[in-house]
């Protein structure tokens, strides 16, 4: 291990294992550029960068590309992380950078889910609510919605964080909840609030 | 989150966050990132801190008078390594690390003990060997990799130690 | 009156007093450590967590929703708690403030499981036994051995202990120590074996991914790799032999500083001319295995099960290097 801060140590001597899930000890020998520390690193926090990328993309292939993506993203800039914030964190920012530059690239595809896959917008409630789940109602959202919906709604971040994240403004991100929301109580034969 | 929970908001803050990858994306991250290896630490900077972590650690296992199976001649090594450690942050938690591993060693049988100081004795007689072996030939990825492992070994040590000996010093 | 006692009954009072040492003494040996017999319901599925300082800890599966522990503590053991709540049943032999090393310390427990439990143990100095489990097993012992037959995925910690371990069902393993020998059986999946100065020996089945890695112990694989299998070892001074169940396909990258490297289904390493080490690339077949050894000064042997060692030329392998012949690499 590449130890260029041990703080964790005393982590270990108190017998926590991780100081509020933050492995400093592992963070800071991967700055310093050891591979194994950075694998240790991606067995960890890969379940939260891959669940936060299917999410926003909406699609398993995707979402794999955008978590290999993030974690040479994030291996690259390293050096440049200054642990005012948490590793998860800081990950997750690049994730979400990952998936809006995916989206940017010219020839990049990006996956969206197909008509046939998405919900249907209004749902015949005479006929009884219909057996979609939170998930697949999430995932037919259009693609802005939906990255709202995950980033405040799951992922708790505020309005102004995520706004800022995927570079819109907070109002247009509060409208994004908002419809995001309608859309899927629609899909889920709910009343609108 | 700064919304007013409502029944649907409550729903999506209890879908799970994490969600495993349906396959090791580990290969193909190693393989991306693996042909540009970060910048090492300079050599003559970390000679220069590895004579004075050397004397600190030696002035602790002096000032403790900590007895050992080990053989005089391997307290030095024992003491503390050559190594190229630049970073004062990492001398001191290492420094930390190191005598909370003496103590809890204190608390094993000696036959344990010796066998402990016996592998740290390996890992540090390694790294020598290893690093001499850089002074020929310092842009050996293989040997930096080999050294970077020997230190994920001897923190492991300090760790396997403090951790293991936890159940012996605490009470439920 | 008192008459003094005749020989014959004197001899008598000396038979009899030591008779009743004889009965007494033994007890009062006995009354130093106190028999543990307690159980509690369980979770069929749930998990068991043991915490024990010195003696042995025997775990069993068995049929029953039920834990149960039995055995001995010394007195220098305060009391074994044993407790069950949300699934998980905990185990922990408190002792008195003060820890010893003397028998007075230990705890010699058997513990019954249901067979589906997951086990997390932390041991200091007592030895593990496990049989008849199948959930995950994960356990962290200083200088305790481990051994037994575990049927789930392991993670397996110790610093001076050896672990002798079959477990033929499992599809994560991760096995850890510094001086103790390390022997394991059976596993394959996802294998992560590290050891200091301890002697490595596995038989496991196809490995997906599999690092090993060693400081001056010896390791010794018989093993099969899955179709893209990535194999990683390392080892400062100690020596790697992999036997491959079937030759592997796929790219192989060997390298040693001062070492040798010996291949039994592929080509030879030539020694550089143009600096210390040597390294061996090729690819063997058409697939996407990954196999990489590193070490400073110990050798590295591949060969195949079966196959007789010494140079063969497969037809099938093609040299990754232009040259025809040499595959020599200098760093």
């Amino acid at each position: 291990m590449m130890i260029q801060g041990l703080r964790a140590a005393t982590a270990v001597l108190e017998l926590a294992e991780r100081d509020n899930g933050e492995p400093n000890a592992v963070v800071a020998a991967a700055i310093a550029g050891d591979l194994r520390a950075f694998e240790r690193l991606y067995r960890q926090f890969a379940p939260t960068v891959y669940g936060l990328c299917l999410r926003l993309t909406g699609e398993r292939t995707a979402a794999e590309d955008c978590t290999q993506e993030t974690f040479v993203a994030a291996w690259r800039a390293l050096p440049s992380f200054e642990r005012r914030s948490r590793f998860a964190t800081w990950l997750h920012r690049i994730a979400v950078n990952t998936v809006l530059n995916r989206r940017r690239r010219p020839s990049a595809i990006y996956e969206v889910a197909t008509p046939g896959d998405a919900m249907p917008d209004a749902v015949d409630r005479a006929a009884g609510p219909p057996p979609v789940d939170l998930e697949r109602a999430i995932a037919a959202l259009p693609e802005g919605a939906r990255q709202v919906l995950v980033l405040v709604g799951i992922y708790g971040y505020t309005h102004g964080e995520a706004a800022a994240m995927l570079g819109v403004a907070e109002g247009t991100c509060k409208a994004q909840l908002h419809r995001a929301r309608g859309l899927i109580a629609s899909a889920m034969g709910r009343e609108v609030s | 989150m700064s919304e007013n929970l409502r029944p649907d908001d409550r729903e999506l803050a209890q879908l799970p966050r994490e969600i495993a990858p349906p396959r090791d994306l580990w290969p193909a991250i190693s393989r991306a990132i693996r042909p540009a290896p970060r910048q090492r630490w300079p050599m003559a900077l970390a000679a220069a801190a590895s004579g004075a972590l050397l004397a600190a650690a030696l002035s602790w296992a002096i000032l403790h008078n900590r007895p050992s199976s080990v053989p005089a001649p391997a307290q030095a090594a024992l003491a503390g390594p050559a190594a190229d450690l630049a970073d004062p942050s990492y001398v001191a938690a290492r420094a930390e690390l190191e005598h909370s591993f003496h103590e809890r060693l204190a608390l094993l049988e000696p036959v344990t003990r010796a066998r402990i100081e016996q592998s740290l004795l390996v890992i540090r007689n390694a790294q020598d060997d290893i690093r001499k072996a850089l002074a020929a030939d310092p842009a050996s990825p293989v040997l930096q990799e080999l050294l970077d492992s020997t230190r994920h070994d001897e923190i492991d040590l300090y760790e396997g130690v403090v951790r293991g000996t936890q159940p012996a010093i605490s009470r439920t | 009156m008192l008459t003094a006692l005749s020989s014959r009954p004197r001899r008598r009072c000396y038979l009899a007093a030591g008779v009743l040492f004889s009965l007494v003494a033994p007890w009062s040996l006995v009354q130093a450590s106190k028999s543990v017999q307690e159980h509690v319901a369980a979770d069929p599925q749930g998990t068991v967590e043991i915490v024990s300082v010195a003696g042995s800890v025997e775990i069993s599966g068995w049929d029953k929703p039920e834990v149960e522990v039995t055995g001995s503590v010394g007195d220098q053991v305060d009391h074994v708690d044993l407790n069950s709540a949300n699934g998980r049943v905990s185990v922990h032999v408190v002792p008195h403030s003060g820890f010893s090393h003397d028998d007075n310390s230990t705890a010699r427990l058997l513990i019954h499981v249901p067979a589906r439990s997951a086990i997390v143990a932390r041991l200091v100095s007592a030895d593990a036994k496990i049989s008849n489990v199948s959930g995950e097993v994960r356990l962290q012992t200083v200088s305790g051995d481990v051994s037994g037959d575990v049927g789930g995925n392991l993670n397996v910690t110790t610093v001076s202990g050896d672990v002798i371990l079959a477990a033929h069902n499992a599809r994560a393993v991760d096995i850890r120590s510094a001086s103790g020998d390390i022997k394991l059986t059976g596993a394959g999946g996802d294998v992560e074996v590290a050891s200091v100065s301890g002697d490595v020996t596995l038989e496991l089945g196809a490995v997906t991914r599999g690092r090993i890695k060693t400081v001056s112990g010896d390791v010794t694989a018989k093993l099969m790799l899955a179709p893209d299998a990535q194999l990683e070892s390392q080892s400062v001074s100690g020596d790697l032999h992999f036997d491959f169940l079937s030759a592997p396909s796929g790219d192989f990258d060997i390298q040693t500083f001062s070492g040798d490297i010996d291949n039994c289904f592929g080509p030879k390493p030539s020694e550089s001319k143009y600096g210390p080490g040597s390294r061996l690339t090729f690819r063997n077949g058409e697939g996407r295995a990954h196999v990489t050894a590193e070490t400073k000064s110990g050798d590295v042997h591949l060969c195949v099960v079966g196959e007789r060692r010494g140079y063969v030329q497969p037809e099938h392998i093609t040299r990754m290097s232009a040259t025809p012949v040499r595959v020599v690499y200098v760093f």
